[in-house]
């Protein structure tokens, strides 16, 4: 291999790639999207919680019980200051539908039934009936939550009286153990104290391999897209015939778009990062406990510095072969629409694996599904991501990184092989022939 | 020493036969024209010359050499009728790019750069993205990049095809002066008669994949008693 021919054309492909907006909005707009869609869910659900919280505070009560303690419970909730309460004036005969009605006229989110009997049952310590209904206006994704604070409220009530005269502390009743929670990491053999610092690592694992996919999947569209590109402007072509081997066009290909997506990457987990860190705000900003997101923070701290290398070469190695599949998809179309058809399917490749990997404990893939899910470059730095941060990477980790190594250059080698006009042309021709007969299959059943 | 030797070349594609035993030789130094319509199998035949093709049958030589080879890459250079551009760099950085692909010293890469600017003839306009030119002006770089590293034998397949008259006949300068300059051999399709007779010396009339005559262009028009190339071919296509 002649590494100044290698190099030339590796300068050529760098230059026309980044300067190529089919190439570079796709990474721009991945780095910009995910900021604004961490912004907007961020909003919609702050905008979702505070109707909530406004509405959970408006509450009708019926009493049936009317008697003293059932009085103070109404009197209690109105001085509690945390709702406003409006009583329900209807007959003792009426059905639930009914009560719903006069519920809704008075725009209230909760109706509280205080069920007869309900002091006696209390005093002599038989759980008094209350039934709270939730009154859902619309579906959101806090509608079930406007009844759960109401219960904490009445909980309270029921518990104090019940101690009220017994020369009991009610706050000692309600918290009687200094509870001292840790957590043990067995496969780190540490010790956690912050409970929720165990929640970040677990979100963590599920996320940090579903981020290395998406990078991964840009690679490979960006490097079909670049060689559909060669077969549309016909520059393949003269290409070919040029003192350089197949193989040497290949892997400056390959080069080229393996420095390209390099910058692609950093736009990328940039944006990424973004969007997390606004969607790891949100249980702050909904719930008033920040230590989930000072605790994400710390998450180096679980990850090893050696595994982190090891995460970043087989990175390294899953992007080289995306770029490696995606050059195969662009030789094979005659242009970036076929490409495009073709990755989108292919793409399902990165998904569905890592999907699998991402909801399936480690030890329930077995000895060989480990292995293999080690040795193939796509699922590597998801698996071995999930396996840093949620339990630890496996000793034959070296091993695995030469694995995933060969299989890249042997599909660089196996593609080089394909590279020739005659077989590209006849593939292209039979590719396009059959997307153009599914094509007209779909149109004429819809 | 024969610059091509074509011997009873036959290809497929699938069940389609493109060429069935076409033959002919170039001498090294000559600018020969292979001539036919579209579809005679003139971009097929070439395709194999400079190695893109493998033959179904027959036998190809270029400079005593199997085509495709590292070597005779070197040695030939080839432009595709339809030959496109790199959209985003500029016609300078392409040029510059073939130079150092052709040359390993610092010297001889700036000397061909210089004969591909030359031949160019874009001025300012190179250091414009290719995406920017005109047809002609692609066809330009083409040329400059087929006739810059001096190649030994040029394989130019309809270079002025889908130009205008002006464009066209600036590109047939260009071919005229540089070939005759640089002493190269080349071998140039058209099924444009006019264009072949004006700067070829000897042509292969080739029809249906088959070669139907093949010598100097004016011992063959005395021979027929044809006044161009077209009525000659016409002529040999009746008589078949």
């Amino acid at each position: 291999m002649n590494f100044s021919i290698v190099k030339t054309l590796v300068f050529k492909e760098v230059k026309d790639l980044l300067r190529d907006p089919r190439i570079i909005i796709p990474f721009i707009l991945s780095a910009a999207i995910m900021p604004v869609i961490g912004f907007m869910i961020f909003s919609a659900m702050q905008i979702a919680a505070r109707q909530v919280m406004v509405e959970a505070r408006t509450i009708a009560v019926l009493d049936l019980d009317r008697s003293a303690t059932s009085l103070e419970l109404v009197e209690w909730l109105s001085r509690s200051g945390a709702y406003t309460v409006k009583l329900l004036n209807v007959s003792l005969e009426a059905n639930y539908s009914l009560l719903v009605r006069e519920a809704f006229k008075l725009d209230v989110s909760t109706l509280v039934i205080i069920e007869r009997g309900f002091e006696k049952e209390l005093f002599s310590e038989s759980r008094p009936k209350v039934h709270i209904i939730s009154l859902v206006k619309e579906f959101g994704i806090f509608s079930a939550a406007s009844g759960v604070a109401i219960v904490g409220t009445l909980t309270d009530f029921a518990a104090r009286k019940l101690v009220e005269g017994r020369g009991l502390d009610y706050q000692l009743v309600r918290n009687p153990l200094r509870v001292e929670e840790t957590t043990y990491i067995a496969p780190k053999e540490i010790f956690l104290e912050d409970p929720s610092l165990l929640v970040a690592a677990s979100m963590a694992s599920l996320l940090i391999p579903l981020i290395l996919v998406s990078v991964a999947l840009v690679v490979m569209q960006m490097a079909a897209t670049s060689m559909a590109v060669e077969n549309e402007e016909r520059t393949l072509e003269t290409l070919l015939t040029l003192p350089v081997s197949n193989y040497e066009v290949l892997l400056s290909k390959l080069f080229g778009m393996f420095v390209v997506s390099m910058i692609g990457t950093v736009f990328e987990v940039a944006g990424m990062a973004v969007y997390f860190l606004l969607l790891m705000q949100l249980p702050t900003q909904l719930a008033q406990t920040p230590s989930q997101t000072s605790s994400a923070f710390q998450l180096p701290l679980f990850v090893n510095p050696s595994d982190l290398v090891y995460i970043t070469l087989s990175l390294l190695l899953a992007l080289f072969f995306a770029a490696a599949l995606g050059l195969v998809v662009g030789a094979l179309s005659r242009d970036v629409r076929i490409a495009n058809t073709i990755i989108g399917p292919l793409s399902m490749l990165f998904y569905l694996p890592s999907m699998f990997i991402v909801f399936v404990p480690s030890k329930a893939l077995g000895d060989l599904g480990t292995l293999l899910l080690y040795t193939m470059p796509v699922t590597q730095p998801v698996i071995a991501a999930k396996d840093a941060v949620g339990a630890r990477l496996p000793l034959e980790m070296p091993m695995y990184l030469i694995l995933s190594l060969v299989i890249s250059l042997l599909t660089v080698y196996a593609t080089s092989k394909l590279f020739s006009l005659e077989v590209l042309s006849s593939l292209q021709y039979k590719l396009s022939t059959f997307i153009h007969r599914r094509g007209r299959r779909s149109g004429e059943r819809g | 020493m024969l610059a091509v030797e074509v011997r009873e070349l036959v290809k497929d594609f699938g069940d389609f036969r493109a060429l069935r035993g076409v033959s002919f030789n170039v001498e090294e130094g000559e600018v020969f024209g292979l001539v036919g319509p579209n579809g005679a199998g003139k971009t097929t035949t070439f395709r194999i010359i400079v190695g893109l093709l493998p033959p179904t049958s027959g036998d190809v030589k270029v400079f005593g050499m199997r085509p495709g080879d590292i070597k005779v890459k070197k040695l030939v250079t080839y432009l595709p009728e339809d030959a496109g551009a790199y959209r985003n760099i500029t016609g300078y950085e392409y040029l510059d790019m073939v130079a150092r692909l052709y040359s390993s010293k610092g010297k001889e890469m700036e000397e061909t750069l210089e004969l591909g600017l030359k031949i160019a003839g874009l001025g300012d306009k190179i250091n414009e993205k290719m995406k920017n030119y005109s047809k002609g002006m692609k066809r330009r770089i083409q040329v400059a990049r087929a006739l810059m590293v001096k190649p030994k034998l040029a394989v130019l397949d309809e270079p002025s095809a889908g130009l205008d008259v002006i464009q066209a006949r600036e590109v047939r300068e260009l071919i005229k002066k540089y070939s005759n300059e640089l002493g190269a051999t080349v071998l140039l399709s058209s099924h444009n008669m006019h264009e072949v007779e004006e700067i070829c010396t000897r042509v292969a009339l080739l029809h249906k994949g088959v070669v139907l005559k093949e010598g100097v262009i004016r011992e063959l028009l005395r021979e027929y008693g044809s006044r161009n190339l077209e009525e000659l071919f016409i002529s040999l296509v009746r008589g078949e």
